[in-house]
């Protein structure tokens, strides 16, 4: 998939699997995976953004003597799902657009 | 490499950063690491999968650069909205004042009934203190107007008891209200820094 496009939508999709419930790191990867590829290394400047974006909250749990980063999805957050899901439409047209170029021969 | 060698090298490509981004990307890494080993990666394979130490700086400093930038139209704009504010300072900082001295004296307003029924409060209760004590000396050279004294003086308590209960009312409604205008107060500044934000 095109990186900047990928980009864009990674985001999201971190969102998506907080808004589920509250997370971390690791555990946000391994959610990911099932539907788009990411790797340990692309997540960390992603929730970097969010959480300057205040899209997201962070708080510590303990975990087997160490202390875990939990992630929490704000409603900035929850805002920026719903207008990605809203927006889809026209992401759509854009798509056929596309795609009728694709096929134009 | 192994550990120690990535978070040494991770430490060094992070050098030009603040201690405390670097320490929080760190620890991001060391958990990330930690998270591995127990979902069973060995030590190369976990130091693999955590990626490149020096991409890892550059992929932080590409994110605070484009963080940073300021569109150059929004800064202008900024800029005339400062200069706009400056310029008719004189006009919007004295109404602001009229109004918020207005509001002051509105409130203060408020409190009179609260302390009127606190005045009446501590009169009654003094009374109601005072009258039935003189009472008892009236009492032995003429009972029956020695007894009313002192009924009037339970009077004045009951009288007491109502004021403070007014009083505490009062209080509660007046301290609502308080809580209530300045949630308003500081909602009208938190939409304006949400606007320019």
């Amino acid at each position: 998939m095109d990186t900047q496009l990928k980009k864009g939508l990674l985001e999201t999709c971190v969102l998506a699997v907080l808004k589920k419930g509250d997370s971390y790191g690791y555990q946000i990867i391994r959610d990911i995976s099932t539907c788009i590829a990411i790797t340990e290394s692309t997540l960390y400047p992603i929730l970097k953004r969010l959480e300057g974006a205040a899209c997201l909250t962070t708080y510590a749990v303990e975990h087997n003597g160490r202390l875990r980063k939990y992630y929490r999805i704000t409603d900035a957050g929850r805002r920026r799902i719903r207008d990605f899901v809203e927006d889809w439409n026209s992401v759509m047209q854009v798509y056929k657009f596309i795609e009728e170029a694709d096929q134009y021969e | 490499m192994n550990r120690d060698e990535f978070f040494a090298g991770l430490g060094k490509a992070l050098s030009g950063f603040p201690a405390e981004e670097r320490g929080k990307t760190q620890l991001f890494y060391q958990e990330l690491y930690a998270d591995l080993i127990e979902d069973g990666c060995s030590e190369e394979e976990a130091v693999a999968r955590l990626g490149d130490p020096e991409k890892i700086a550059a992929d932080l400093t590409e994110e605070q650069a484009a963080a940073s930038q300021v569109l150059p139209k929004e800064r202008g704009r900024r800029i005339w909205v400062i200069v706009l504010l400056a310029l008719g300072f004189p006009l919007w900082g004295s109404l602001l004042l009229t109004a918020a001295l207005l509001l002051l004296t509105v409130y203060i307003l408020l409190w009179i009934p609260a302390l009127t029924l606190g005045l009446c409060a501590l009169i009654f209760l003094a009374v109601a203190v005072a009258v039935p004590v003189a009472s008892l000396f009236l009492m032995p050279h003429n009972l029956p107007y020695g007894l009313a004294q002192m009924g009037a003086g339970f009077i004045c308590l009951g009288l007491a008891i109502f004021s403070v209960l007014g009083l505490i009312a009062c209080c509660k409604a007046l301290a609502k209200a308080t809580a209530a205008v300045t949630r308003w107060v500081t909602g009208l500044f938190r939409k304006q820094r949400r606007k320019t934000a």
